[in-house]
């Protein structure tokens, strides 16, 4: 190896050490793209709302109807950058250099392939002037010797062989391979006409099914080499005469071919090469897959073109076939990404020359032209591999640094767009969905509605404070006790866990017997009653004092908003719970932020009263004392049928004068403390929302961004609330496009 | 004695300030009565009266407060204090229902309202007298009545309340205690007749305007909230607790009215007078409240145990001494002062821990109001 060959070598695995380092920054262009999709989805959601009730303000409308349309125009621009960034992942991902050898059929593509990669006609075949290559063949430089074959699927196949041919025909395409043995073709007549040319490409499938339907498992499979051959060339020699070929048809049950083996003239090993089937080839199908195959799986593609007796020149049809190549060129100018190969072996040196001169002067000194004549591995290694790869070396960081510096400004670009387009909304949107109304009304409005519930708010707290200073018995409460008294002492008298005190004595009288000793049976008994006592306590009550919380605040709050027309009665849910929660969300999609109104709000929802964590506290000292006499209780009786009753008489007793202290306890501290508690409670709640510094200043700012739905007095759609939805979900988009420069 | 020297003393001790009782106006003439002083040396009468609804435990009280001081002064050896009934039908009335009381907890269980009440007015007449010698005697009449009389304000001024020396009022701790609901509570005012208890100590007050009177608010039926004499382990110690309720709540205004008076001296001292069984859980019925009652599984208290009501009597025998010792020094005789010393010596005794009275509940007294007599 020269060490020319060696110092390309290292900078090609140097180009694929880079690329893998840009990865992550590809990745984060993607998650910026989907950041940005998601927030544009959301943004139509409400845009969509917001036009859909606004139908009396045409102005809005029209300025709903042109934000739609915009953010579907850059909708489908971050989509084709994610489409781009998709491709520079896959192309950065990849462990090597790949070189696509394009051209029309029969230009030396497949000769060419052979020679560089040291394979025969066996797994490339090729032949003057025949279309041969039925299948996009990659050639990987590597020490195995083998070939991997996938096929396609039935879907597959009818999607990428037949769909393009039915579209030449306009006819409907196959979905099942039932349907594709169907096809009503049309007539033609023309045998030069494309249509008439694949009409007969399909009959040629259809009658050929047979002998590749059974491949289409989409399965890959691993050859020899040696048998390569038939999965990739249209015809195959005749079993009876190698010098007369006969129509294969396996290759179209074919989707890929990746063939491994050791190049013998480079020393660049990760190195792939891709024979494509010929452009122009008579299989528009063909055709889709040569230039599908560019976008993300080719580095540099050699454009082959062999000059012939009747055309030397650079023509049209090899314009055009260029033209189709530089079409996927993935960043930066087209002759970074394609060089002409000239193939004069065999030819004549002058159609050479001419063809030399014609295509530099029609394409210009921009584009490197190589020329060979060369048939040996040796020999077109030098002229066209070891050139390509150097130009490889050259071109490719530039063409990468470009093609991710593309994507990133694209992305930059479209987010400075998706900035401004964020802040014009904004700013029409709320021109022309809040009205020309001057501060001054929102101001007076605002204050009107924090003095009408203020006035409410104060009956509140006086109907709330004159109930704690009374003192009345709260009945709720008190039926609440007694059925759990009674529901306990039940428990108690039916011998508790035993289920009968017939069973308890007889589990007692078990246990003595055992243990010689009552003492555990007092304990285990004493621990249950104890456990349940605690236990059916505290299941009940809760809930009575949620209803008290309900009751006395939260029912009597919605009403005084309501009747202050706070939110003109838009206050109408089944719960005065869910109603609150429904004013909280108005709070929270304010215009700017009233932190002090919605923190008193939210402190009503979360009022708790627990039994567990403020009464069972300080009604605990009955337990305490059950607890205590555990060890300390002492019971007599002649036999032991008579201790076991009497300790059983003895601990219902004691369990029901346990149940009535507590009861007792917790109706005095119910009576003395809970409507303290709800009074603290809505004072605070008072404090916040009428009292606090500012807060004046908070009901200004909720008014003017509800003006419209507070102030009109027929009942239309909630415009505001979608209006400040929709200006908050904008801001957000905003955010996250100026995150994303 | 002539009436004229008699209404100069009478009248010479007024403008002294030495108010005179009945009581004491009786030794007076007795003392210019030598056959009297010479021969029988014997105080008058004192009177102590109960006033409370009916059914609280008037009777049981009583009976309760002779039984107890009989048995406990009869233990001490060195107590030359005796009580004794002076007619058959105040020892019958006494243990008849003592009598009663034991026999319904011999039975294992005890229901309240099962003890007969009373149905006139009846006079336990009782006898202190001193010890081995017997040379002074102190008779003293525990008045019960029946307590629908409380309604009836006729009935009362029959009783003729001025000379009632000493009121005892029983309360019913379990009303007190177990009325948690306002309108149990309110049921409770009625049920242990509050107003009509303040009307009479009104009159009552107003009758002994400076002469010595002593009045005690005796919760009875206390076992279930007193954690000694031990009833039951598990029940809490609520003493406090009722005696807040009873001076601070329900007989409030009652203390108010103690309080406008400087002669009466105001004691608190809750007893038992069953002592073995315990409020298990109460019921009401038609606003009354009734109990469910258990005898007590403790080993020894499964029997009648009374707790305190010995105490009362003793407090009264020392309110008698009181007056005694207000006599001029020529009136005191030397078999007055003997009593005089056997009482001190047996209120000593009920106060030492290693007399034979198990349990001493005298912590349980509290003074609420000192007479000036004092």
């Amino acid at each position: 190896m020269s060490s020319v060959e060696e110092q390309v070598a290292g900078q090609i695995s140097e180009i694929i050490r880079q690329r893998k380092t840009r990865l992550p920054l590809v990745e984060g262009v993607l998650k910026r793209c989907s950041s940005l999709q998601k927030a544009m989805t959301v943004v139509r959601s409400s845009i969509e709302q917001l036009q859909q009730n606004s139908t009396e303000n045409e102005m809005l409308t029209a300025t709903c109807q042109q934000c739609l349309e915009v953010l579907l125009n850059h909708g489908e621009k971050i989509t084709d950058i994610e489409q781009q960034a998709l491709l520079a992942r896959k192309r950065f991902s990849r462990d090597t250099v790949n070189i696509g050898f394009g051209g029309p059929k029969g230009m030396g593509k497949s000769f060419l392939l052979q020679k560089l990669s040291g394979l025969t006609n066996n797994e490339v075949p090729s032949a003057d002037g025949l279309p041969v290559t039925a299948v996009r063949s990659v050639i990987q430089n590597s020490p195995d010797n083998c070939a991997k074959v996938v096929f396609h699927t039935p879907a597959s196949f009818l999607q990428q062989r037949i769909w393009p041919l039915c579209r030449n025909l306009s006819i409907n395409p196959p979905h099942t391979l039932q349907e594709f043995q169907d096809i009503k073709l049309p007539e033609t007549q023309n045998s030069s006409d494309r249509s008439f040319q694949c009409c007969n490409k399909i009959k040629e499938y259809q009658s050929a099914l047979p002998e590749y339907r059974d491949l289409l498992t989409g399965k890959e499979k691993t050859i020899a080499l040696s048998e390569l051959r038939p999965y990739v060339t249209y015809r195959l020699p005749s079993p009876n005469d190698d010098k007369v070929t006969v129509p294969n048809h396996v290759y179209v049950a074919v989707s890929t071919v990746t063939i491994y083996c050791e190049f013998p003239q480079t020393s660049v090993k990760n190195l792939k090469l891709i024979d494509l089937p010929g452009l122009g080839e008579l299989d528009p199908s063909l055709e889709s897959i040569h230039t599908e195959g560019f976008k993300d799986n080719v580095d540099l593609c050699l454009f082959i073109r062999r000059p012939s007796g009747n055309r030397p020149d650079w023509d049209q049809e090899a314009q055009r076939a260029l033209d189709t190549l530089t079409r996927n060129c993935p960043a930066g100018h087209p002759s970074d990404f394609v060089i002409l190969v000239i193939n004069g072996g065999g030819c004549k040196t002058d159609y050479v020359t001419i063809m030399e001169k014609d295509a530099r002067d029609k394409l210009g000194d921009r584009y490197t032209i190589l020329t060979t004549d060369k048939s040996d591995s040796q020999g077109l290694s030098a002229e066209v591999l070891s050139r390509a790869l150097d130009h490889l070396s050259q071109k490719l960081p530039k063409s990468d640094n470009a093609l991710f510096l593309g994507i990133s400004e694209s992305l930059n670009s479209l987010s400075r767009i998706i900035t401004d387009f964020c802040d014009e909304a904004k700013r029409t949107l709320r021109q022309y969905g809040q009205g020309e109304d001057s501060e001054e009304l929102r101001r007076h409005a605002a204050e009107q509605a924090l003095r009408r519930f203020a006035r409410l708010s104060f009956k509140i707290r006086d109907s709330i404070e004159k109930r704690a200073v009374r003192q009345d018995d709260l009945t709720e409460v008190i039926d609440s006790l007694d059925r759990i008294k009674d529901e306990t002492l039940e428990y108690f008298n039916n011998g508790m866990q035993e289920g009968s005190r017939e069973n308890w004595l007889e589990m007692a009288n078990d246990r003595y017997a055992q243990d010689n000793a009552l003492n555990k049976v007092q304990t285990d008994t004493i621990n249950q009653m104890r456990v349940q006592i605690a236990q059916r306590f505290s299941l009940e009550l809760d809930s009575v004092y949620k209803d008290y919380i309900t009751h006395e605040i939260l029912e009597k709050t919605v009403a005084a908003l309501n009747d202050a027309k706070v939110l003109n009665n838009m206050l109408n849910e089944e719960s005065a719970e869910k109603n609150l929660k429904s004013f909280l969300s108005y709070l929270d999609n304010t215009e700017h932020p009233v932190p002090q109104m919605r923190e008193a709000v939210e402190g009503l929802i979360t009022l708790k009263i627990e039994h567990n964590a403020q009464f069972y506290p300080r009604a605990y000292d009955p337990i305490r004392s059950l607890k205590n006499i555990a060890d300390v209780m002492k019971i007599e009786g002649n036999t032991l049928e008579e201790r076991c009753e009497n300790l059983y008489t003895n601990l219902v007793d004691m369990g029901t004068r346990t149940i009535i202290d507590i009861r007792n306890k917790i109706i005095e501290e119910t009576r003395n403390n809970l409507f303290n508690i709800l009074l603290v409670a809505y004072e605070k709640f008072e404090d916040s929302i009428i009292r606090n510094n500012n807060v004046n200043d908070e009901w200004i700012r909720f008014f003017k961004s509800y003006y419209n739905d507070i102030i009109t007095s027929d009942k239309k759609a909630n415009i505001s609330y979608l209006l400040n939805e929709t200006l908050k979900h904008l801001s957000a988009l905003r955010d996250r496009a100026s995150s994303a420069v | 004695m002539s009436n004229s020297i008699l209404d100069f003393i009478l009248s010479f001790l007024k403008k002294v300030g030495f108010p005179v009782s009945g009581a004491i106006m009786n030794i007076i003439t007795d003392y210019w009565d030598w056959d009297k002083l010479s021969g029988k040396a014997k105080s008058p009468c004192y009177n102590i009266g109960f006033f409370g609804p009916s059914r609280i435990g008037k009777t049981t009280l009583a009976a309760s407060m002779v039984e107890e001081f009989k048995q406990f002064s009869s233990r001490i050896n060195s107590s030359y204090l005796k009580l004794s009934a002076l007619d058959d039908i105040t020892m019958t009335k006494i243990s008849g229902r003592i009598n009663d009381l034991k026999a319904g907890i011999e039975k294992g269980t005890f229901k309240t309202g099962t003890l007969e009440g009373t149905s006139d007015h009846e006079e336990l007449k009782l006898r202190f007298e001193e010890g081995a010698r017997k040379s002074f005697k102190q008779d003293f009449i525990l008045h019960d009545f029946p307590g629908g009389w409380i309604n009836d304000p006729q009935k009362i001024e029959q009783l003729n309340l001025k000379d009632w020396d000493v009121i005892i009022l029983p309360i019913d701790s379990v009303v007190i205690m177990e009325s948690v609901e306002l309108e149990h509570k309110r049921a409770a005012r009625n049920d242990l007749c509050i107003d009509q208890v303040e009307n009479f100590m009104r009159d009552w007050v107003k009758t002994r305007t400076n002469l010595p009177s002593l009045c005690i608010l005796a919760p009875i039926k206390c076992e279930t909230y007193f954690s000694t004499p031990k009833v039951s382990s598990m029940l809490a110690d609520k003493s406090q607790l009722l005696f807040n309720k009873i001076t601070n709540e329900y007989y409030k205004d009652v203390l108010s009215i103690i309080q406008s008076s400087s002669s009466v001296e105001c004691l608190y001292m809750p007893v038992n007078t069953i002592g073995c069984c315990y409020l298990k859980m109460p019921t009401w019925e038609n606003g009354k409240l009734k109990g469910v009652y258990s005898i007590s599984f403790e080993p020894g208290m499964n029997r009648w145990h009374p707790y305190g009501p010995s105490y009362l009597m003793l407090e009264i025998c020392m309110f008698i001494c009181s007056q005694l010792r207000r006599l001029p020094k020529k009136a005191m005789s030397s078999s007055m002062e003997s009593f005089i010393q056997a009482t001190s010596e047996i209120d000593k005794a009920m106060r030492d821990p290693d007399a034979t009275a198990p349990e001493i509940p005298y912590n349980r007294k509290k003074i609420l109001q000192r007479g000036s007599f004092k």
